[in-house]
């Protein structure tokens, strides 16, 4: 019966998914963090930066698998909002600021984590024993979250008003309209006023106000895991569940590109721990994680060091640590360089290094959302 | 793609709303061409009373329809997609809507709402514009 949530949740989010896109691209794949995969521990970052959510992303893609077993090592998210493809989008509500000289609406407060509120499915196959990962056990994973407080001073939501007043005043200008020798209007083809906005250096430094990281962000989210050994369906068991909080606080240094964020991670999990290696005995054990990340952004670079602690309510001798740095480039565009190494959770084998490359993932990893 | 517009040549002013819908930046421009002359910008949304940068105009008026009779309207928005994923950006230029409403005719108040072919995008996906263009008779 415990499955039958997760059951749905998966043939939901399958369902709606298919209906979005069809055609999944590799525009859409990405290294994964979305709550799913962090309460695996098997996430790039445990300690993420809030984004905006995706109508729809599958990462790490691989679905394939050797046809009666369950799918392994995949990663999708969805934001169900914007399946309803709202009629009243602005670019305020977008942001979550209200218009010049008035107030946010109670409506749009209400919408706010609606809007921001994802819904992901992961699976992580362990082919060894690592951290509190099992040999050849299967993970599944279901989770949510959501934005629960966006907070800007006045201060940058004026400066947001100005850089907005500037890039439309821009795109206005950029955009004139040509007469024709009738008097008719001409317009000038989007793509020329696409390209004559990129180089206008005043337009490109409103739009990056625009996207200036507020002072503080509270995120929440919830994940809840089966195992299930030997990928059967009938092996399964608890494996984990959590609740998290993060709070991000944002700091950009005054006219430079240098950007600094400290995020504060607390999460509490009920773990199904391993208490006999050789009878394989599991005792389900209450966990609190509490630990932090520093990050700070230049242009083509972040670099990131993350740190959490877990605690566990019964056996204080099994609490455990992970301690990982996380340095991103971006080579351009279209192509990023992602190395991440450190210390994950347990004992065994618990060296937690990747070093990959992202492709096709426009400019969002390193851009402030 | 034009649409129309009746005119009463006795009747009195004519009012233009713009009401947009997209999760870009927005500029709205109405542009009026009245018989015999070329088109002149009259309303900007970037521009007092009411600027904004969602691209909507609150209602106000274009003329008297005794000078409009004939003319012609031309709404003009540009919308530019800020923070939005890349795996959004399709639905975005689907959700991005114009929906102009003229009223004072003798049909009172119509709405006109862009028509797929009346808008398009750049390359890049970002860049999103509609234009509906009015024949007043």
């Amino acid at each position: 019966m415990k499955c039958l949530p997760v059951l749905a949740v998966v043939l939901f989010s399958m369902t709606t998914a298919y209906a979005q896109n069809k055609d999944i691209k590799l525009t859409d794949l990405k290294t994964p963090n979305s709550p799913g995969f962090q309460i695996l521990d098997i996430s790039p970052s445990s300690v993420e930066r809030p984004t905006n959510p995706q109508g729809f992303s599958v990462k790490v893609l691989n679905l394939f698998s050797s046809g009666n077993g369950i799918p392994k090592n995949f990663s999708f998210e969805f934001s169900p909002f914007w399946s309803f493809k709202p009629k009243d989008e602005t670019v305020y509500n977008y942001l979550g600021i209200p218009k010049e000289g008035e107030k946010l609406p109670p409506a749009q407060i209400l919408k706010a984590p609606l809007r921001k509120f994802s819904i992901s499915l992961a699976s992580a196959f362990s082919d060894s024993t690592s951290g509190s990962s099992l040999k050849n056990t299967n993970y599944i994973a279901v989770g949510a979250r959501t934005n629960l407080l966006t907070l800007r001073t006045r201060g940058q939501v004026e400066n947001i008003h100005a850089d907005l007043h500037n890039a439309t005043q821009i795109m206005l200008k950029k955009a004139a309209a040509l007469h024709g020798p009738g008097g008719e209007i001409i317009r000038r083809p989007v793509d020329e006023v696409d390209k004559l906005l990129e180089e206008d250096e005043e337009y490109q430094a409103a739009l990056a106000g625009v996207q200036r990281q507020p002072l503080l962000l509270l995120d929440v989210a919830y994940a809840y895991s089966n195992a299930f050994a030997d990928n059967k369906y009938a092996n399964r068991r608890f494996h984990k569940s959590g609740f998290w909080a993060t709070l991000t606080a944002n700091a950009q240094f005054k006219a430079t590109d240098h950007f600094l964020s400290f995020i504060v991670l607390g999460r509490i999990t009920n773990d199904n721990v391993l208490k006999d290696t050789a009878k394989l005995v599991f005792e389900e054990d209450r966990a609190i994680d509490y630990g932090g990340k520093l990050e700070y952004n230049l242009k083509r670079f972040s670099l990131s060091v993350e740190y959490v602690k877990r605690s566990y309510n019964d056996i204080s001798a099994i609490d455990t640590e992970r301690t990982v740095g996380i340095l991103q480039y971006k080579i351009s565009n279209q192509l990023y360089v992602m190395g991440t190494y450190g210390k994950n959770f347990g004992n065994i084998n618990n060296v937690f290094a990747l070093l990959g490359l992202n492709w096709g993932f426009g400019s969002s990893p390193l851009k402030n959302e | 793609m034009e649409r129309t517009y009746q005119i009463d040549p006795s009747g009195g002013d004519i009012t233009i709303e713009v009401i947009v819908s997209t999760r870009g930046i927005a500029a709205t421009e109405v542009s009026r061409r009245l018989k015999g002359g070329s088109y002149v910008s009259i309303i900007k949304s970037t521009e007092p009373p009411n600027a904004n940068a969602a691209g909507m105009v609150t209602e106000r008026g274009i003329g008297h329809s005794p000078i409009l009779k004939e003319g012609k309207l031309d709404i003009y928005t540009i919308a530019r997609l800020v923070s939005v994923p890349d795996s959004d950006l399709e639905q975005a230029f689907e959700e991005f809507t114009i929906t102009c409403i003229l009223r004072g005719g003798p049909q009172g108040a119509q709405p006109f709402t862009l028509e797929a072919a009346e808008k398009e995008r750049s390359s890049s996906k970002k860049l999103l514009a509609g234009n509906i263009r009015i024949v007043l008779f």
